[in-house]
């Protein structure tokens, strides 16, 4: 298989609603952003793999909207309905197996637009969950009930990861700046589902990320600072009643599956850009990868992560993102000392039931 | 592409209009269990899964996630597109890429759509623009109402032409148990009584609405070759689309602009120059049986305006020179998200020489095609020999 890089990457302005665009106009904002990082011209790329859902989107098939956006008038587009990462997953595929050579990756979400408790209403099993009226949070909360009472992590170890998101915030352009928190007051805000309080979830975001990759002669070509998709993988776990919360046994596969397809053996990354829409969720999947939680705000989430504020469908392109301008030592106040490995993490369903992994190299 | 992938096992449930012995998950769990059986395979020997449905069909966010377990993918890669009715070529087609690319060996196609549960023309009323085209041109019969009068317009087919495409699919379809429709005593005249829909489109113009699930498994040269005597190679896959609102495209259906890129681009990949003399079987996705004529014109089976000729000198009928959907097709059998798999697996099924009763007599190449979205095509040649 050749190997494949990200030449170029762009993101709109993740914001709690952005009534000025619609959808395809938000990814547009991304794609622009990221043709003109890589140099080119939508007609240059050959081929797009899209992320979107059309829950969020309201329209079935909602990537016909996104048709002359991404430019695949006569050319191929194809769609994941999950997490970003598994739109570079198939993307990479597409230019590994030398049918393609430029591909556009993209993910948008407007989470404003739609009533969520319906939308995340309807992933549960409709014969009998439905029925019980519980939504993400509560799903959430029952797990993070499960994760706290068995010791791995308390309750301030996941406020402390919401303070240096909303911190980092700052510093990342591509977010709306959060006020700023603190432990006690993470933990004293209102319950939503307890033991998590409204902090512990996630912003609800409209915004979209695009990404461009090439084949290795394409993009010796177009940049003098490739950034390498040195590996790529994912897994579904069980579904979340089928499954005990602190089960990360797909995290692990999604991991060591893009670990080893980069050789990395034991070496850790430099740099970690992980998803998670709950914060205890945060605490169990970065250390779970490797990551250090006191490095949040540092080598873990310098961008903020998904609590700074993206929404599904894009939090892991966000992160390939981050991974890509901390790799191309262009990431500003962010840029983490000499960074050459970063693994960027994405997630998806209830309970966090998919994960996604890249693991990205700099330089030649 | 990087190595070839290979269709080594194809399954489909018996499809009808109402299962109401199956939840979803079930209903896709037999599909996956007859197209593992076929072969005597397991779900342990399955690397990765690829799933396509349309969500706002049945009304079920992340219906993949819901159904890990049913269909073996718990603990692997699982993928989920939704490219509308494109999206079972979609599926075979991601999967042959993540095959080719060397990421996975042995990759499990899964299609389905449960109609009965929900209500797909409702959801296919959104695929229109909310500000400009969803108050003027709802659901699937109306848009095809249009494209059928442009295609009537542009080649003078005629109605009795047409009602020959949906006899020619009825009558197919009674070769092939797991088709929906089966009418052997079908006329053409029945046809044209048929009540009137949308002009110049009849009921049995017009393909039915199905519960349904097909499954194919992909698998790498070494793989495929363990598991099956006569693999079915993908040696040439392609996807265009077109553009998102019909006033941009006002021949979408004379002249099919994605359908002749996608094909044109198979062919060339797959070393064809004429069409119709080198494709042994067609199973292409006709939606109406007009779009089936105009079909034969954009695939380049014969001339411009020349489609209403094909059916009427029998060129595609079972025991034609090229014949096109033996398996009944379209206008036979549609669960959405799996009508488009079902082609590329009728057509590996030709290849194989496993097609049973509507077999077609020595297949070395044939062709399969997905119709969705805004008049999106996908192209799929599979053949006897990898090369």
């Amino acid at each position: 298989m050749g190997r494949v890089a990200i030449v170029g990457v762009g993101q709109s302005v993740h914001a709690r609603d952005r009534h000025d665009v619609a959808y395809a106009e938000l990814l547009l904002e991304a794609i622009d952003e990221a043709l003109d990082d890589a140099g080119i011209g939508l007609s240059d790329v050959d081929n797009a793999v899209t992320a979107s859902l059309d829950f969020y989107d309201g329209r079935t098939i909602s990537n016909m909207a996104v048709a002359e956006v991404v430019g695949s008038y006569l050319k191929p587009e194809s769609r994941i309905c999950s997490d970003g990462i598994g739109a570079l997953l198939y993307g990479w595929a597409r230019i590994a197996d030398g049918d393609h050579r430029v591909g556009l990756v993209t993910a948008h979400c407007k989470e404003s637009e739609g009533n969520l408790a319906t939308i995340e209403g309807a992933a549960f099993d409709p014969f009998v969950q439905r029925r019980l009226g519980a939504d993400a949070d509560v799903v959430a909360g029952l797990a993070a009930r499960q994760i706290y009472d068995s010791g791995a992590f308390a309750p301030t170890d996941a406020a402390a990861l919401v303070v240096a998101a909303r911190a980092a915030s700052a510093v990342n352009p591509k977010v709306t700046t959060l006020e700023s928190m603190t432990v006690a007051k993470v933990l004293d805000a209102p319950r939503s589902a307890t033991p998590l309080g409204v902090f512990d979830r996630a912003p609800n975001r409209d915004g979209s990320c695009a990404v461009i990759i090439a084949a290795e002669e394409v993009a010796m070509d177009l940049s003098g600072n490739p950034v390498w998709i040195a590996g790529v993988g994912t897994a579904t776990g069980k579904y979340w009643t089928d499954r005990h919360p602190g089960d990360l046994s797909a995290l692990d596969r999604a991991r060591d599956g893009a670990v080893a397809m980069a050789g990395w053996g034991a070496d850790v990354p430099d740099v970690f850009e992980v998803s998670a829409q709950y914060a205890h969720e945060l605490c169990q999947f970065a250390t779970r990868l490797g990551a250090d939680l006191t490095e949040a705000g540092g080598n873990l989430n310098p961008s903020g992560g998904r609590h700074a504020g993206n929404p599904v469908t894009v939090s892991g392109l966000s992160r390939v993102t981050e991974c890509v301008h901390q790799l191309r030592g262009d990431a500003g106040p962010r840029q983490h000392h000499d960074a050459q490995r970063a693994l960027a993490h994405g997630v998806a369903g209830l309970g966090a039931q998919s994960h996604f992994v890249a693991t990205l190299e700099a330089g030649v | 592409m990087g190595r070839n992938a290979a269709i080594v096992a194809v399954g489909q449930t018996d499809h009808v209009s109402r299962r109401l012995d199956v939840s979803i998950p079930e209903m896709v769990r037999e599909a996956v269990d007859r197209c593992l059986g076929s072969k005597d395979l397991n779900s342990g020997q399955v690397d990765a899964v690829v799933v396509g449905n349309m969500e706002l069909f049945e009304g079920i966010n992340f219906p993949e996630l819901w159904m890990a377990s049913a269909i073996g993918a718990a603990g692997k890669p699982l993928f989920k597109l939704n490219n509308g009715g494109t999206v079972g070529a979609s599926v075979a087609v991601a999967a042959a890429h993540l095959v080719a690319s060397g990421l996975y060996d042995v990759v499990l196609g899964i299609g389905y759509e449960k109609q009965s549960e929900g209500e797909t023309q409702s959801a296919i009323t959104t695929v229109g623009d909310p500000a400009w085209e969803r108050s003027v041109m709802a659901g699937a019969i109306g848009n095809f109402g249009v494209m059928a009068s442009t295609y009537v317009a542009e080649s003078g087919v005629t109605a009795e032409q047409a009602a020959k495409v949906a006899v020619k699919a009825r009558r197919n379809a009674c070769f092939n148990p797991h088709a929906h429709l089966q009418r052997p005593d079908i006329t053409v005249e029945e046809v044209l009584a048929s009540r009137m829909l949308a002009a110049p489109l009849r009921l049995l113009d017009m393909c039915p609405s199905s519960d349904g699930a097909c499954a194919v498994v992909m698998a790498a040269p070494d793989r495929a070759r363990e598991m099956t005597p006569r693999p079915a190679w993908v040696v040439a896959t392609e996807t265009a689309h077109d553009t998102q609102f019909m006033g941009d495209s006002p021949k979408r259906l004379a002249r099919m602009r994605s359908l002749i890129a996608a094909s044109d681009s198979v062919y060339s990949k797959a070393g064809i120059v004429h069409p119709r003399a080198e494709i042994d079987v067609a199973e292409i996705y006709e939606p109406a049986s007009y779009a089936e004529l105009a079909m034969y014109e954009s695939l380049r089976f014969c001339d411009w305006g020349e489609g209403g000729a094909l059916i009427d000198d029998g060129v595609t009928l079972m025991d034609g020179e090229l014949p096109v959907n033996p398996s009944g097709g379209v206008l036979s059998t549609n669960p959405v998200g799996a009508t488009a798999l079902i082609r590329v697996a009728e057509a590996a099924l030709q290849v194989m020489g496993e097609a049973g009763d509507h077999q077609i007599p020595g297949v070395e190449t044939a062709l399969a095609t997905g119709y969705g979205g805004n008049a999106w095509s996908e192209a799929v040649i599979v053949k006897g020999s990898a090369s």
